[in-house]
């Protein structure tokens, strides 16, 4: 039994499928979060598939979202259909229901958020919009996990009864007359398509492109199905979308005149725009929002998130210094002891102890999207973006790319236009991926003690700008021509909800331990090998002797312009490769140091000038080889090394043109 | 070397073996080394991949 759930963007759908089925899929009050089709089994009955569905307004094929939701619909004919509506805003909801009900599949209306609608003082008389739409109206509150079983036992009650909703007119006159000749006409060929007639009809009257190819219409047929059309926009005095548009929105005004009482005023509603005068002002939006990111990031590295990622790495360093006390008692070999501790301990620990720092920065970017202000920072950057050739839906990626590249580069697949695409997968990259936070940090406390804050903050507004510049530059030679609009629709702002929080946290979280304990374990401990042996695998003393530092001297001369030119630096570039915290790990292990005292030993190795290039170069150089398998992915081979070159490229320039300045004064 | 130090790096190894089989089976998912999958808004392409490479292989 497979069950469809379908609705506007932010109405709670995966609120909804992670209560039904037990799953913790990502959550946000941010129209937009599911853009693909997600699957899982009810936790009440193990043979009920449950398919969460992306947000979409009608059953039109604009976007990539709505094609996917129709298609899904269509062609893959689920046994029955939840619909979910945000009953704050009933008329937008049942826009898309009304089309939905044409499908001729059983179908259970949720009305969701009903504590809001409450709160709200809105009154919905279920009983009267069942009797009008002619199917179970089920008021819910998926956060809440009220009126779910309800749902769910009236969805497979009528999938079990086969009662799909009857076929109904939501209109007279003109529209009508035409709906009914249209489907008339089409009928013979809507049935070989599987597709009911009269849902066929409106789609055909819309004018639906893949609607006329499914149908294969003769000549003839299209051209009474045409007459039809022209007679009704000529009585009507509108255009084709416009009337069913009307009609549609006629029906609904009927029924939520009877069915639903709102108080005056929108209590919540008004809070919303006073507060969205002040936060998406035509001029202070963007320094209020510029404000905030750097509150968020002051408090992440200079106050709590610094302060318990000390304390953590202070426990690292003393269990490290147990475990090796413990292994020098058993008499254990030096080279095996070293193993553990400069190759397990120092690799795995310098990146686990930056922990505390991600959770921190997590929570607060969670409150934010949670709340509802993420949806307005793409509102209030769309302006900008604009001017440097972006559409504002670009923005989504992007904001995705200060957590992790790869799904930002996946993101951009929601993109319609192919050179909006290929610009924002550009450009994704210059955003500082949380695996370059530890290495940020670590530098930054080495040689910018005092500024600690300031610096890291700076490293992400240097990628930003530095996007800001390839866009203009990308825009005047490469990618020509204009963005496509961006609509969006602003959710309600609304308390962050305790367990979308934590539970953003906890993959988040997850996420950093599960990639220390795998990709830098083994990166630590290959180069705790090749740093330990010589080429005939003999034990070292100096690491001067060790394979590591033959590779990494054959590599270091290109780096001498930046200033960096020592082995140990050019090595921990080629694992950052891998992934971006082994390059912590890596002058970790390389220079046999706990956690607590890479930042000191660094000195050995850099000035603050040539540490500062070497931040920027990491900043800028090539994504780590999932990202690049991303970027393969969604443009082939050949934009996959433009990517790697252009990237490496710009980041030698940058840190070049940076050193060069530097040493002068 | 004593056989406290073999078993050492026996361990180690094993561990290192486990990771390896680790990454590789959730490559062989889909899924990539950017982490868990619930977290991310469009691991369903992921698991689209996964069942594209499999009607592929049959």
């Amino acid at each position: 039994m497979i069950i469809a759930l379908a609705g506007n963007q932010n109405s709670g759908k995966t609120t909804l499928f992670n209560q039904l089925t037990g799953s913790n899929q990502h959550v946000g009050n941010f129209p937009g979060v599911t853009v693909d089709v997600k699957e899982g089994i009810s936790k009440s009955d193990k043979s009920v598939k449950l398919v969460d569905l992306p947000g979409i307004y009608s059953l039109s094929p604009y976007s990539g979202e709505e094609i996917l939701a129709r298609d899904f619909l269509l062609k893959e004919h689920p046994d029955g259909i939840i619909n979910i509506i945000d009953g704050t805003s009933l008329e937008r909801g049942l826009y898309l229901s009304m089309q939905l009900l044409q499908l001729n599949i059983p179908m259970v209306i949720a009305i969701n958020m009903m504590d809001e609608v409450f709160a709200n003082g809105i009154v919905i008389k279920t009983n009267i919009l069942s009797d009008y739409l002619k199917v179970p109206i089920i008021p819910i509150s998926a956060n809440k996990n009220e009126g779910i079983d309800d749902l769910m036992k009236a969805m497979i009650d009528l999938i079990k009864n086969k009662c799909a909703p009857p076929r109904q007119d939501f209109c007279s006159g003109p529209v009508h007359r035409t709906l009914h000749a249209t489907a008339h006409i089409l009928e013979d060929h809507a049935q070989r398509a599987s597709v009911p007639a009269s849902f066929a009809a409106v789609k055909i009257i819309e004018g639906d492109e893949p609607m006329l190819n499914d149908l294969s219409l003769g000549k003839n047929e299209k051209d009474m199905i045409e007459h039809g059309i022209v007679e009704m926009e000529n009585e009507l005095s509108m255009d084709r979308m416009a009337a069913i548009a009307d009609m549609r929105y006629q029906y609904i005004e009927e029924i939520t005149q009877k069915a639903v009482v709102r108080p005056k005023t929108d209590k919540h509603h008004d809070k919303t725009i006073k507060i969205d005068n002040i936060l998406t002002h035509k001029i202070f939006g963007i320094p209020i929002f510029l404000s905030i990111m750097f509150v968020i990031f002051w408090l992440t590295f200079a106050v709590v998130g610094s302060f318990l990622s000390d304390l953590l790495s202070g426990g690292i360093d003393s269990l490290a210094s147990v475990v090796s006390k413990g292994l020098n008692n058993f008499g254990i070999n030096p080279v095996v002891e070293s193993l553990v501790v400069d190759g397990v301990f120092a690799g795995v620990g310098s990146v686990l102890s930056f922990v505390p720092t991600i959770i921190v920065l997590f929570f607060l970017l969670s409150l934010l999207e949670d709340s509802g202000y993420m949806a307005r920072v793409a509102f209030i950057m769309d302006k900008l973006l604009r001017k440097i050739g972006l559409s504002g839906k670009s923005i989504v990626p992007m904001l995705i790319g200060f957590g992790c590249t790869v799904p930002a580069i996946m993101a951009t697949r929601t993109l319609t236009s192919d050179r909006d695409k290929k610009m924002t997968v550009f450009l994704t990259p210059f955003m500082s991926c949380s695996a370059k936070l530890p290495i940020y940090s670590v530098f930054a406390m080495a040689f910018f003690t005092k500024y600690r804050a300031v610096v890291m903050i700076a490293m992400y507004v240097i990628g930003i700008l530095l996007a800001i510049v390839a866009a203009l530059i990308s825009r005047k030679f490469v990618f020509k021509g204009n963005p496509i609009p961006f609509v969006m629709e602003l959710p309600n702002y609304r308390l962050p909800t305790a367990k979308n929080t934590m539970l953003l946290l906890w993959e988040k979280t997850k996420d950093f331990i599960t990639r220390a304990f795998t990709i830098i374990f083994i990166a630590s401990i290959v180069i705790w090998f090749l740093n330990k042996f010589d080429i005939r695998f003999n034990a070292v003393e100096n690491s001067k002797d060790s394979i590591l530092a033959l590779i990494g001297s054959f590599i270091a001369p290109i780096f001498i312009p930046l200033g960096f030119g020592n082995w140990m630096a050019s090595t921990a570039l080629i694992t950052g490769f891998m992934a971006k915290e082994a390059v912590v790990s890596t002058f970790a292990v390389l220079l046999s140091t706990q956690t607590e005292s890479i930042s000191s030993q660094l000195g050995t190795i850099f000035d603050p000038i040539s540490a500062f290039a070497f931040l920027l170069f990491t900043l800028l150089y090539t994504p780590c080889v999932a990202a690049i398998a991303a970027v393969k992915r969604e443009l082939g081979t050949k934009s996959m090394f433009v990517v790697v070159l252009l990237q490496t490229s710009l980041a030698y320039v940058i840190a070049l043109i940076f050193y060069r300045i530097a040493i002068l004064f | 070397m004593k056989l406290i130090d073999y078993v050492i790096i026996a361990i180690v190894a094993a561990i290192v073996i486990l990771v390896i089989w680790y990454l590789v089976k959730n490559r062989k998912k889909g899924c990539s080394s950017c982490g868990s999958c619930s977290a991310c808004p469009y691991s369903g392409q992921c698991e689209d991949e996964k069942k594209d490479k499999k009607q592929e292989n049959k």
